[in-house]
């Protein structure tokens, strides 16, 4: 018996079995609370999925030179860098930041009133690639070679962190998708076991006329599997509408845990995810205990 | 068709037949009898694959029992005509489903199929209940109704436990009548019964054979009425 036929039904099995009972019910709300933790997980993966996305975005491509020299020697070195920089094949600009636009870089730990004269800060140049095979290692020795005072940062020891990080995090997600699935699994497979335990006089019945195992299965696979997908359904789109009364764009740098898009399309699984995990097990449940029994 | 070869049945350790051997062949009739407690009904659900001996071979249509898997079995099953003393049905389901269930878990069941239920429902006297339930029905009129369903599907035998043991002498024997009749046809019938006077009435009728059963062993195997 495939899914598809399952979905097809056969009018006569689906009969047989009483539709009174709590176990569909049960099976319904607890799939419901499974479809709307996974709909979250999902969300919550996908804004760390474009997070890291971002960051990595932001920082490949670039690196930044830091002129550590102070007094007339900054000038000079900074121009000698520049210098550098701009006779370097592959780079596609290199500017000097100006003091501005770095006291709002460091305003949000300093504060507005920051004077920048009396801080030891280095003159920062952010440096733009041409491309991902520029060499960067081979820049930093030419900085080092004839601007001593030049530190070349490519961001590289940011990245790799990141990036860990980020799958580390990607993993969690996919791990709580797994436990949901796993959990959604046991609750069906009881649901089977507690369906065919209350119905054992009709198993005794269809069994008497000759019923085979997998038609007596298919008439319980059926109703659990669709009160399932009923359960996701609702679950789904329960959570859908709470994402959907999220901010549109994120807060503190995060971006918003509010799909946008397309993004909503990877919600759509769910119900249907959530019926092939409660066909697959209900059917073996119901096999399994149908085989044990005389 | 059937065969039991020294077959011993045990629940908890009690004993329910034993070292029991019987064959049922096209043509027989078989009364099975014994007081209550001596085995007749563990031993038409041997005979039915419903039940599996603790020792012995119990062999279904040629086949050893202990080597079927369970849709082996049903297919068996589907070739007898089973009645059971406890009659079992589908309570939800209005009498005319219950009748066309061996129908229904083979495939569609299409107009003819309920035509000839509902021609035996007629027969057994049920033609107005069809649309009740069966738990609203008396003793005798499911015991009836759980003969049209064995009936239904023109077995290759039948078996039957107290299958008159709810109804009046006249519908004891109009059952007993058909059963004859089908087995005149060929069809081996084996019937549990403690109604002497029903095993009485089928010897000007059919030459049958009497099964005694007395705790647990065959102490009359098949002797003529």
């Amino acid at each position: 018996m495939s899914v598809f036929d399952m979905l097809r039904g056969d009018p006569g099995a689906s009969r047989v079995v009483p539709s009174s009972g709590t176990t569909p019910r049960l099976v319904a709300l607890g799939t419901a609370s499974m479809a709307f933790l996974a709909v979250f997980a999902i969300a919550l993966a996908a804004m760390l999925f474009h997070l890291g996305a971002t960051w990595r975005a932001e920082l490949a491509g670039t690196a930044t030179v830091r002129i550590t020299s102070s007094g007339e020697a900054r000038d000079a070195d900074t121009e000698a860098a520049m210098q550098v920089l701009q006779t370097t094949p592959g780079i596609a600009t290199a500017r000097v930041i100006p003091e501005l636009e770095q006291q709002a870089l460091l305003e949000p730990w300093f504060g507005k009133d920051l004077p920048l004269d009396s801080l030891p800060l280095p003159r920062l140049i952010e440096v733009t690639f041409e491309g991902e095979s520029f060499d960067a290692k081979a820049l930093g020795l030419r900085l080092a070679g004839e601007v001593p005072s030049a530190r070349f940062d490519d961001h590289d020891r940011w990245r790799g962190p990141l990036a860990r990080a980020q799958a580390r995090m990607s993993w969690l997600a996919v791990a709580a998708l797994g436990l949901i699935a796993a959990t959604l699994a046991a609750v069906t497979a009881l649901a089977a076991r507690a369906a065919l335990s209350a119905n054992s006089q009709v198993i005794d019945v269809l069994r008497l006329v000759g019923a085979r195992d997998t038609w007596i299965a298919r008439a319980f696979v059926r109703r659990i599997t669709l009160r399932a997908f009923l359960g996701a359904c609702i679950g789904t789109l329960a959570a859908a509408a709470i994402l959907a009364a999220f901010p549109a764009t994120g807060a503190a740098g995060l971006p918003a845990l509010r799909p946008s898009g397309a993004s909503w399309a990877l919600l759509a699984p769910v119900p249907l995810l959530a019926a092939l995990v409660a066909w697959a097990t209900t059917r073996r449940s119901a096999l399994r205990m149908l085989k044990g029994r005389p | 068709m059937i065969d039991l070869s020294q077959v011993t049945v045990a629940f908890g350790g009690r004993v329910v037949l034993d070292d029991v051997t019987f064959s049922l062949q096209p043509g027989d009739f078989f009364f099975l009898t014994g007081p209550s407690g001596a085995g007749k009904t563990t031993l038409l659900r041997l005979c039915s694959g419903a039940q599996a001996p603790a020792r012995g071979e119990v062999r279904l249509f040629g086949r050893p029992l202990a080597e079927m898997s369970s849709d082996t079995r049903a297919s068996a099953r589907r070739r007898m005509g089973i009645v059971y003393q406890d009659t079992q049905f589908l309570d939800h389901l209005p009498l005319e489903e219950n009748i066309v269930l061996p129908f229904t878990v083979r495939g569609p069941v299409d107009p003819e199929m309920r035509a000839q239920a509902a021609d035996l429902m007629a027969w057994v006297g049920l033609g107005e209940h069809r649309t009740a339930l069966p738990p609203t029905l008396s003793g005798g009129e499911r015991q009836r109704a759980a003969l049209a369903r064995a009936l239904l599907t023109a077995p290759e035998l039948v078996l039957a436990d107290e299958p008159t043991g709810n109804l009046d002498w006249e519908m004891s024997l109009k059952l007993l009548t058909l059963l004859i009749e089908l087995n005149r046809l060929g069809t081996p019938v084996l019937m549990a019964t403690h109604d002497l006077a029903l095993i009485r009435a089928a010897k000007p009728l059919v030459n049958a054979r009497v099964l005694r059963l007395k705790d647990g062993k065959l102490t009359q195997a098949g002797a003529a009425l």
